[in-house]
């Protein structure tokens, strides 16, 4: 609060003070109409699918599910009630709370590291995450088959430690030589590499049931999402993005140069050290759950910051939306584009992410910081 | 201040949505379906993870995503039984006509599977725990199997014969096998030890081989061979050439893959007679290398694979056996087709 009246000037002008008010409005208003959109998408993935529910029976199972009358046996057909509600529902809801913690975490580090090109898959610590969660499996530390709450967060915390390992070492290279955007990715990657490698030579190394468990898991994916993943995931994701959420006038001040930060007042080393900590908690906890699914971290914040500009107040929700509804129409894409065969939803991401990633590798940095 | 106002609704306004999203989802009912009996009975079946299923039978409707026991139905001539399948499902090709439901059993679209209404679903290990966990509540049972080993695949064509009331079948396709793995048996087990030839198992890769406690160990002991993989650390160990070089293998099996006709075998039969670390070895100097389809790797099949390899390990003990023979009965037998294609090279003389 005081940060802001500082950065919002003492005694602005009554024409100062209505432009920024219009300003602020039309910011809040996109974000209102991104939520409205996630809704709609929302509604065209339990919509959507190979038992071709018609709208019909979908509008019935619609109402017993909202209405808290208990006699929701009789509403919609059976078959259209167990697809939807079963199977649809946890997945989409998993679909959007992975693609909004993506997102924020991809906010996050691109504004943490000053770096358009960050994002938790490119820097490694979804890899990271990865081994961590490979590592807990092959330990038995929580048997990923039968989660219950408690085994569940053990295996998101090694996950966890892994994720923010990566964040770290990304981190120190960042900050012991002034390294260009680019040359951290490169970093990224190989660190991505080295994780790789490890879940290899886990592989290797593990016996038969738990290779099985490993490669299921390994190979990721959205379907089979279960509530208690969703119970698990959701106080997570929402701690932590409520979390980096405060720190959004530590940024914009940021954005304006580490000296003009530093000048306002920020602390600079503990901002980056809570930023780091609260991405890879979003990255790590997803990964755990999902498998890795690149570059929604990276598509999402730029179409925020496109849409509602670099103030982080409003790019990380923005942000946090468009990445759900990003991955949720991935989802959905992959559903139904090859039924009744499902296509992974990492490669749609892919195909999405990786020209978007290209088209910024190219174009100067300094435009999406003005 | 009215910029103040619109920071509390920019900061509450995506936590509300989020609330939003999530209570609606926990307020879904909980589904517990039941299939309605109809004068059938109910059976309980272990199946291959050690799981109490029950299930009516004999079932109408099956949906089979193993090509495993794809081939298993259609041996008990129950292949009109499925009306759903994984795109692996192709031997016998009369299977290809049914829809396919599931990639594999890794990646199966739950919702044509549910809508298909099936009496039982039959997947293999590659099922995820959490999938079988929503097909069973949408109340359909799930039956889990390999059928790596010989004894499972026996599991599996007795459970799959009570599942269909085709057990007289299932007891003769059982027969067929069993005939053949006690007379290698026996006939091994008459063989001293050091009769047992060294042998070099590769599967998929160069050097990549099987150590203990895997199916291609186990068969190899089966048809009178030392496996040189077995005691490695590894389960599926990759070799070092010189290490192989050292042990000297005096037969080497290569697997091919299903889908792998004459020309790619004799591809890899080259390949491997050309490989210079192996020059001196006792299996290369001799060209005493086999190439084998998958086909006959696993499932039913495997018994004439078992055949060809004890044929191989023991030409004497074994010279009265003709495994082509053999292979041409099961698949007249059982499949009602003729025996075609290239399934070992070299081609036996």
């Amino acid at each position: 609060m005081m940060r802001s009246s500082l950065a919002g000037g003492n005694a602005p002008g009554k024409a100062e003070r209505d432009f920024y008010a219009r300003l602020t409005s039309h910011k809040i208003l996109t974000i209102i109409l991104l939520s409205l959109a996630l809704l709609a998408v929302l509604g065209i993935a339990l919509g959507l699918g190979s038992a071709n529910i018609s709208w019909e029976d979908f509008w019935q199972v619609f109402k017993g599910a909202v209405s808290p009358a208990p006699a929701s046996q009789e509403t919609g057909s059976k078959l259209a009630r167990t697809v939807i509600i079963n199977l649809r529902l946890p997945r989409a809801l998993l679909a959007t709370l992975a693609g909004c913690s993506l997102a924020g975490a991809g906010a996050m580090m691109q504004g943490i590291l000053r770096n358009p090109l960050a994002d938790p898959y490119i820097l490694g610590i979804s890899a990271g995450a990865s081994f961590g969660a490979a590592l807990a499996v092959v330990l038995g530390l929580g048997k990923l088959a039968g989660f219950t709450l408690a085994q569940g967060y053990v295996v998101v915390a090694s996950a966890f430690t892994f994720g923010l390992l990566a964040t770290f070492i990304i981190y120190g290279l960042a900050s012991l030589r002034a390294l260009a955007p680019e040359t951290l990715v490169l970093a990224g990657v190989a660190l991505g590499y080295l994780f790789s490698a490890g879940v290899s030579l886990l592989k290797y190394l593990s016996s038969h049931e738990e290779l099985r468990e490993l490669t299921l898991w390994l190979m990721g994916g959205l379907a089979g999402a279960k509530w208690q993943s969703l119970f698990l995931l959701f106080p997570v994701c929402l701690a932590a993005l409520a979390f980096l959420w405060r720190s959004s006038w530590d940024l914009n001040a940021l954005g304006a140069g580490e000296e003009v930060a530093a000048n306002l007042g920020v602390n600079l080393g503990r901002l980056r050290r809570n930023g780091a900590v609260g991405a890879s908690l979003l990255a790590s906890a997803t990964v755990t759950f999902t498998g890795i699914i690149g570059f929604v971290g990276l598509v999402a914040p730029h179409l925020g910051r496109f849409l509602v500009g670099s103030d982080h107040r409003y790019l990380i929700p923005a942000s946090c939306l468009l990445g759900a509804i990003l991955l949720l129409l991935a989802d959905t894409l992959a559903r139904t584009v090859a039924s009744p065969i499902e296509i992974p939803v990492g490669v749609i991401t892919s195909l999405i992410g990786v020209p978007f990633f290209l088209s910024l590798l190219f174009r100067e940095r300094r435009r999406w910081w003005s | 201040m009215g910029s103040k106002k619109n920071r509390f609704v920019a900061r509450v306004l995506p936590l509300l949505m989020l609330l939003i999203i999530f209570l609606t989802g926990c307020s879904s009912p909980k589904n517990a379906a039941q299939n309605g009996l109809t004068g059938k009975t109910v059976k309980t079946f272990v199946d291959g993870t050690g799981k109490e299923v029950k299930i009516s039978c004999p079932v109408d409707k099956i949906v089979c995503l193993t090509s495993g026991v794809s081939e298993i139905l259609y041996a008990l001539d129950s292949a009109d039984k499925m009306i759903g399948r994984d795109s692996y499902s192709i031997f016998p090709a009369d299977l290809e006509k049914i829809p396919v439901m599931a990639k594999s059993s890794f990646s199966p679209n739950l919702e044509a599977i549910i809508k298909s209404a099936p009496d039982v679903v039959i997947a293999d290990t590659m099922l995820k725990d959490d999938l079988r966990a929503k097909l069973e509540e949408a109340g359909l049972p799930v039956l889990v199997y390999t059928t790596s080993y010989p004894h499972e695949t026996a599991l599996v064509v007795k459970q799959m014969g009570e599942l269909t009331g085709k057990e007289e079948r299932a007891a003769k396709l059982i027969a067929f096998s069993d005939k053949y793995y006690q007379l290698i048996k026996d006939r091994v087990a008459r063989l001293p030890e050091d009769k047992k030839p060294r042998i070099y198992y590769e599967w998929n890769k160069p050097y990549y081989s099987a150590g203990d406690k895997t199916p291609a160990n186990d068969r190899i002991a089966l048809s009178g061979g030392k496996n040189l993989a077995a005691g490695q650390k590894v389960k599926y160990p990759e070799l070092t050439p010189e290490w192989l070089a050292g042990q000297n293998p005096q037969i080497i099996i290569r697997m091919s893959s299903r889908e792998e006709g004459a020309d790619k075998m004799k591809a890899l039969y080259d390949e491997i007679l050309s490989r210079p670390a192996l020059q001196q070895t006792t299996a290369v100097s001799q060209k005493k290398v086999s190439i084998m389809s998958w086909g006959l790797g696993t499932g039913i099949r495997s018994v004439i694979g078992s055949l060809h390899w004890a044929k191989w390990f023991h030409p004497d003990t074994f010279s009265d056996i003709d495994p082509e023979a053999a292979h041409r009965q099961l698949l007249k037998d059982f499949y009602h087709m003729e025996l075609k294609g290239t399934w070992v090279y070299p081609p036996a003389k």
